[in-house]
């Protein structure tokens, strides 16, 4: 049997535009990978504790509601809380310049804007996740 | 007509135009609409053959009202521009509102922040980051005595976009009117109370759908009897577009789940000429300029025939079919935002053409952030240039006739017949739901669309193609949480709490689950709750409990 | 990868982490993971195992979660897999059975994990099966069992648990019909979910009359459950069905004979898999393979005619070979 890479798709705040979210999810899946959808308005808590259980390679967050900072730093402390440094992270979303300068200072790989053709992110996830470049 | 001399110089041109197409000289392989439909090169009386002026058209302002709700149309009143927006708190959106209502405007437009959309209150843990962000929040009655402090509500209309918990909303109006001495038959307005687009597209639903239709009717039947002139419902296709359905998916599961809600009205023992005149529209309007129109008069159309034949609606104003359009916010780019404004125009236009009865425009920098009011004046403007300039407010249907859109309007019905059928033989919108149909038929018109543009099958300028320019700046300044609402808001909640009468908040509580269980009318128990300022957290979590709450199926 | 027994020291402690690792080594069959097989293999066996089975859209996830938040309540450990079909073309799938898990998402003593059947035949089942031993060793003491349909793969993880619980609906019957032949023989307790919904008494009496071609038991009678899982109805009647059911099979003796059972099917399919990739394996060595195999494509040598030259090579070289 083939070893996968496995993606978590999580989709936080409490809107329901899982757009999106839900078109990146079959741009993995017909790459041939394995995606964990978790619906709508996930925690962070509940992101990475899904992540962790389901032993992924890489979290996908989908945030339009603005509360991205906010978001994304709590994924952050909690991977670090639990000495995870294996799962990358990467977000989407109508997020702002400064913003993503921000983001990517606490460690989120990438920021795929408006507009980012799937193909884009399913090839940065490949060449960027643990399997990947075994 | 001479039909034989029109058939032959048709077969003629045809065949010219397939000599060019097989020999590649056309300038794309598909040409296609926005949702992907392929028309035909060139319409000709032969497409409308035995087209019957009187069943497929009428005279507008009569059954099947295909061409208008009205015989004047827009020379008597152009439709009303209503521009939706929400903010803050409710003592910063009652100063907007007292602004607007001295500047002339008498219509107000409450958008409500999440957390109220959802049933939560303000310190519920996931509420958090969310409070008062785009809209504002409202916890209790006393919140919304805020919103409507020093504004005489016999003498405003208010529209309410709000969902799951609508009828806690409606009653909160009821009883703020109540303690202004306001008489209910005088309110008027609209609540959006449409949950079925929930379920298939905007996902902001708390309880299962049954449950949810069911509170949708105790609505429609309070109004009947109590507030006669508040508009129930506002059965939404925007959203479902938004989502990425195609326009005749918009079109058919907006129209099915109308018919849904007149089936549970009626179901309920209501007279359908009584409540049927409240029950209104709201649709998209995208860049496929003839695919719009032609959607408009089709839906016309059919909810005319569906309230006729189907339910036996003998009066007219309960066979016609009102609606609100907005233009379409997936269709903005975040590059070159300019070029929005031609993009919104080109959808004002159609949505003008299919004869709305009201609209909302698109401000350009939308796909970025807040509007800046620079970019919101525009979109009114737009507007105003089309009913003032352009001549399309002069004429009343004025593509009626047009063999293409007449074409494409009886198409538009034929695929929402064909979708009904397909919906009916799954058991109906609520078992449709349950599969995942609605979900995954936009999910694939999604994808569609979007791979379409990937593989510049599709040109989207500023996107795939004409990107000179994508690099410049715009927009305005980014929307930033402002803490201090939050905590302020959670303070006034929390202290309210305690100083309540907290023996009436819980016998008031009691009863609406006694009511709830028993499958009476829960609005009376509603007011009785809100008038002890039980919290909207409260009454949806007595509501949750009785009910249950809602996951979709996971569909891709 | 080699085996890493500190890993199997951090599951043993109970670390979440260690255990969603080696449950991927192994769901992966990665090289060596029957070491860490063999290493759980005296942790497992006091898991009591449920299969939930149904068709889509019966509110088979919504059960299971309130089901599972049921037994988290009495103080159980608690774990759930869910098992998703894979989308057959690329292998690649969307598994989202995560939506519905509730509030008790968080609770330290529950455990979720999604698995998909990876297009691949014969290997879903083989996969769950060992999936279910590594939770039973992480101690979780009820672990429930996703699938959806009664597909012979689906049928398969059926017989990997204990007790096997169908869901069904009201609803036209063709559901029930469709899968007939499948549930009668695995079911054990019947649920008809949204028990509310019109068309419950027939949906009822269609089961009931199912039931009764069942032979004769009259120790245990196939209980039919009416939920409505959404509002948690029916969740503790059914927990009550699945004791009873479990006492019965502790005291008819079923019990151990259906664990003997499992283990030995367990052994002789996980051989029967190896058996047959070692034995590929070997053939594609033999040297006229690949012409064999090209004849065949275009026609040259029939599938059947190419089978009994390849079976007496087999017969020759890997047996005999093997035997001296």
């Amino acid at each position: 049997m083939s070893e996968k890479i496995k993606v978590l798709i999580a989709k936080p705040g409490l809107d329901g535009h899982d757009r999106g979210a839900k078109v990146v999810a079959r741009a993995f899946r017909d790459a041939g990978f394995e995606v964990i959808y978790t619906g709508l308005r996930q925690t962070p808590e509940q992101i990475v504790n899904a992540a962790i259980e389901e032993d992924v390679d890489a979290i996908g967050v989908s945030i339009l509601s603005g509360a991205h900072n906010h978001c994304f730093s709590e994924i952050m402390n909690l991977l670090k809380h639990n000495s995870i440094d294996d799962i990358m992270v990467f977000g989407g979303g109508i997020i702002p310049e400064d913003d993503v300068a921000y983001l990517k200072s606490i460690g989120v790989a990438e920021v795929f804007g408006p507009g980012t053709p799937t193909d884009d992110t399913v090839k940065f996830v490949k060449a960027n996740v643990r399997k990947g470049n075994e | 007509m001479n039909l034989e001399k029109m058939k032959e110089s048709f077969n003629k041109w045809k065949s010219d135009y397939n000599k060019k197409k097989d020999a590649s000289k056309l300038r794309q392989k598909k040409f296609m609409s926005v949702s992907s439909y392929e028309p035909e090169p060139l319409y000709t009386p032969l497409d409308l053959e035995g087209f019957d002026y009187f069943e497929k058209l009428g005279i507008p302002g009569d059954y099947p009202f295909t061409r208008g709700v009205h015989n004047t149309l827009y020379r008597e009143k152009l439709w009303t521009m209503r521009q939706f927006a929400g903010f803050g708190t409710a003592k910063q959106s009652n100063e907007r509102y007292k602004y607007l209502l001295k500047n002339g405007q008498t219509g107000l437009s409450v958008a409500f922040h999440l957390p109220t959309l959802m049933g939560l209150d303000s310190d519920n843990p996931l509420s958090r980051g969310e409070i008062g962000k785009d809209g504002v929040a409202i916890d209790t009655l006393a919140d919304m005595e805020t919103l409507f402090d020093g504004i005489p509500l016999d003498r405003v209309s208010t529209s309410m976009t709000i969902n799951a918990p609508a009828a806690i909303l409606l009653a909160m109006y009821i009883a703020v009117a109540k303690k202004q001495g306001v008489a209910p038959e005088k309110l008027s307005g609209t609540i959006q109370n449409d949950i079925l687009k929930e379920y298939i597209a905007q996902k902001t639903f708390i309880f299962p759908p049954e449950p949810s239709i069911k509170l949708i009717v105790d609505t429609i039947e309070y109004c009947s009897k109590h507030l006669p002139a508040w508009n129930t419902i506002s059965i939404s296709g925007y959203h479902i577009r938004e989502a990425g359905a195609t326009a005749l998916q918009e079109l058919a599961f907006t129209l099915i789940d109308g018919r849904t809600y007149v089936e549970a009205a009626i179901a309920r023992g209501l007279d359908v000429n009584e409540f049927a005149p409240r029950l209104s529209f709201f649709f998209n309007s995208h860049n496929d300029f003839f695919e719009e129109v032609a959607k408009f008069r089709a839906a016309r159309r059919i909810w005319a025939k569906l309230m006729k034949e189907k339910f036996g609606a003998s009066s007219q104003r309960a066979q016609l079919m009102r609606f609100h359009t907005q233009t379409a916010g997936c269709s903005l780019t975040a590059n070159q935002i300019e070029n929005n404004i031609v993009r919104v125009t080109i959808q004002a236009l159609a949505a003008v053409m299919g004869g709305t009865q009201s609209l909302h425009t698109n401000s350009m920098d939308e796909a970025l952030a807040l509007p800046t009011e620079k970019a919101v004046r525009i979109a009114l403007r737009t507007q105003q240039i089309i009913a003032n300039e352009s001549g399309a407010a002069n004429v009343i249907d004025p593509l009626g006739g047009s063999y293409y859109v007449e074409k494409l309007t009886d198409e538009m019905e034929k695929g929402v017949m064909d979708y009904f059928d397909r919906i009916d033989r799954m058991g109906g919108v609520l078992s449709a739901i349950d599969k995942g149909f609605f979900q995954s038929e936009i999910s694939d018109a999604a994808f569609r669309y979007q791979r379409e543009i990937e593989k510049n099958e599709r040109i989207v300028v500023g996107v795939n193609s004409y990107c000179d320019g994508n690099n410049e700046k715009g927009g305005g300044e980014i929307l930033k949480i402002d803490e201090k609402i939050e905590r302020e808001q959670v303070a006034s909640l929390t202290q309210l709490k305690k100083k309540r009468d907290n023996d009436k908040v819980k016998s008031s509580l009691e009863r609406l689950k006694n009511d709830a269980k028993s499958g009476a009318n829960v609005m009376y128990a509603l007011i009785d709750c809100v008038e002890a300022y039980a919290s909207l957290g409260e009454m949806c979590d007595v509501f949750r409990e009785v009910y249950g709450v809602y996951e979709e199926p996971p569909m891709f | 990868m080699s085996f890493d027994a500190s890993l199997v020291g951090r599951f043993l402690k109970g670390d979440k982490r260690a255990c969603a690792r080696i449950i991927s080594i192994i769901e992966d069959r990665r090289r060596g993971y029957e070491e860490y097989m063999e290493a759980l293999q005296p942790h497992v066996g006091s898991a009591y195992i449920v299969g939930i089975t149904g068709p889509p859209g019966v509110g088979k996830s919504t059960l299971i979660n309130r089901l599972a938040a049921e037994y988290l309540h009495a103080g159980c450990s608690t774990g759930v897999i869910a098992v998703d079909p894979s989308s057959p073309f690329t292998g690649g799938a969307v598994l989202g059975d995560r939506i519905r898990i509730g509030e008790i998402a968080l609770d330290p003593k529950f455990y979720f994990r999604s698995l998909s059947s990876r297009g691949s035949l014969g290997g879903l089942s083989e996969a769950a099966v060992d999936v279910i031993r590594v939770m039973d060793a992480f101690k979780k003491e009820i672990i429930l069992v996703e699938t959806v349909g009664t597909g012979q793969n689906e049928v398969d993880v059926m017989r990997a648990c204990d007790t096997t619980v169908v869901v069904t609906m009201p609803g036209t019957g063709d559901d029930i019909q469709a899968q007939k032949a499948g549930i009668l023989e695995i079911g054990n307790i019947f649920v008809i979910n949204k028990a509310d919904r019109d068309g419950c008494e027939r949906t009822l009496r269609e089961l009931q009359s199912m039931l009764m071609m069942n032979p004769l038991n009259d120790k245990y009678e196939t209980p039919i459950i009416l939920a409505k899982s959404n509002i948690g109805e029916g969740i503790a009647e059914i927990k009550a069905a699945v004791d009873k059911h479990r006492i019965y099979l502790e005291t008819s003796g079923w019990f151990s004979v259906n664990r003997a059972e499992r283990n030995a099917r367990a052994f002789k399919n996980i051989m029967n898999l190896k058996i047959i990739d070692e034995i590929n394996r070997r053939l594609s060595r033999a040297e006229n393979y690949e012409e064999i195999e090209s004849q065949v494509k275009n026609g040259a040598l029939s599938p059947h005619r190419a089978s009994v030259q390849l079976m007496e090579y087999i017969e020759k070289k890997i047996l005999h070979h093997s035997a001296e």
